[in-house]
């Protein structure tokens, strides 16, 4: 009678020993409960809906409030109605660029109707036409005899009034306040606003 | 006259011809739908009792546990070698599964779906821990001892069949605690659940190549480890 091979031991076949190591029967008796309790605890510690949403704003909350302060920052800094403006607020019809003429021309322009450079009345008809747009003009600071120094306001001939004593005085509107800190200009120094 | 009884002959034959071809296939499909039988019957049950689930009927899951604790406690406690951690990342795996079956909307099997959460739970726990770990091991059951391999290992090593059967278990779970956690499992899904490439590769997420080449790696390192033990 020929001898009986003996088994070959393999990887596999050795592997195949871990499929015996299982837990007694009473093992799954205390998994059930401890499952079925942990599902209970579970279901109890739930968070509601509200939970969540203030968990979403807690959440929002350490994003937006840096950026709240940095834009109240800039509101309260960067926007100082103090600070000249160089160029036309938004809404303005015309840019500086594009009237950029020399000194004076604007109330030559303002004037030209009358052809008399002290006609106050011409500037009040100037100031009456409704098509009459706001727009950058130099306005003089200081003048000597070689030199003079001006700079940019924006004008608006509606809402600028001429007196009888040959200044023309601003009219207290903020888009005009915003954009020249010059209260009177001496109609005398060819300067009328 | 022989022309007739020829022709006849021969209509006989394609007659039996047919006949048998068509019992060869009645018996093809029979076997086919007998095998495949079980699988589909239990993913279709599965089906029934995750829609009860998610209809709000919790004994439904009850019975889902109660189907699968044994496979998937086996599966954690093969990553982990240690009995406790095995059941509380069980239950783990079935109360994740349990709050979100809202979720599962059957593109994969049940079973696919919750050997997933159980394998991802369990791999981000090693990841946790891993330097915190030590066997507590199951016991292994007689079946193990009257095993050819435990026979064949006895009669070579000379050794006691009950000494050499908790030699044999520390030695392998050892070996499986130095492999990766990726290889590991696929060892384990592999080998000891008995999973095709297929299965495992929707489990962890992978190609089926992946996993051949992790499984070829994997046993090439076991190899090394138990060389005491092949021959």
């Amino acid at each position: 009678m020929p001898k009986k091979e003996p088994t070959p031991v393999t990887l596999e076949k050795l592997l195949q020993l871990k499929r015996a190591e299982q837990p007694p029967p009473e093992f799954w008796d205390s998994f059930d409960k401890a499952l079925h309790t942990r599902r209970l605890r579970q279901l109890v510690d739930q968070p509601s809906p509200w939970a969540w949403w203030c968990r979403s704003l807690r959440r929002a909350a350490y994003v937006f409030t840096p950026l709240a302060a940095a834009a109240s920052f800039a509101f309260v800094f960067l926007a100082d109605p103090e600070r000249p403006v160089d160029s036309p607020p938004s809404g303005a019809v015309a840019s500086a660029a594009e009237f950029d003429f020399a000194p004076g021309a604007a109330l030559d322009f303002a004037l030209a109707s009358s052809g008399a450079r002290e006609d106050v009345a011409a500037v009040d008809r100037y100031a009456d036409t409704s098509s009459a747009r706001s727009r950058f003009v130099d306005e003089t600071i200081s003048m000597t005899s070689d030199r003079a120094h001006y700079r940019k306001v924006l004008y608006t001939p509606s809402i600028h009034s001429a007196a009888r004593d040959g200044a023309v005085h601003y009219v207290a509107e903020p888009i005009a306040e915003a954009a020249s800190r010059v209260g009177t200009a001496s109609s005398a120094r060819m300067r009328h606003f | 006259m022989e022309g007739g009884i020829l022709q006849g002959t021969i209509h006989c034959f394609n007659q039996i011809m047919a006949l048998t071809q068509t019992a060869t296939a009645t018996e093809q499909l029979t076997t086919t739908t007998a095998a495949e039988t079980p699988v589909r019957s239990e993913a279709s049950e599965d089906a029934i009792l995750v829609q009860r689930v998610q209809g709000g009927d919790v004994a439904a899951f009850d019975r889902l546990v109660v189907k699968y604790r044994e496979r998937l406690f086996s599966i954690v406690y093969n990553l982990t070698s240690n009995r406790e951690d095995a059941a509380d990342l069980t239950q783990e795996a079935f109360i994740k599964a349990f709050s979100s079956i809202g979720r599962f909307k059957g593109k994969s099997s049940f079973f696919t779906w919750l050997y997933r959460i159980a394998v991802n739970t369990t791999l981000s726990q090693l990841k946790k821990n891993r330097l915190r770990r030590f066997f507590s091991l199951e016991n292994i059951n007689d079946e193990a001892s009257s095993s050819e391999i435990v026979e064949a290992l006895s009669v070579k090593t000379r050794t006691e069949k009950g000494a050499l059967v908790r030699e044999l278990q520390e030695r392998l779970n050892e070996a499986l605690q130095k492999l990766s956690p990726k290889h590991r499992t696929v060892v384990v899904l592999f080998e000891i659940e008995g999973l095709s490439h297929q299965e495992i590769s929707e489990i962890m997420n992978c190609s089926v190549g992946t996993v051949r080449s992790r499984l070829h790696y994997a046993k090439q390192q076991l190899q090394s480890y138990l060389q005491d033990y092949i021959r």
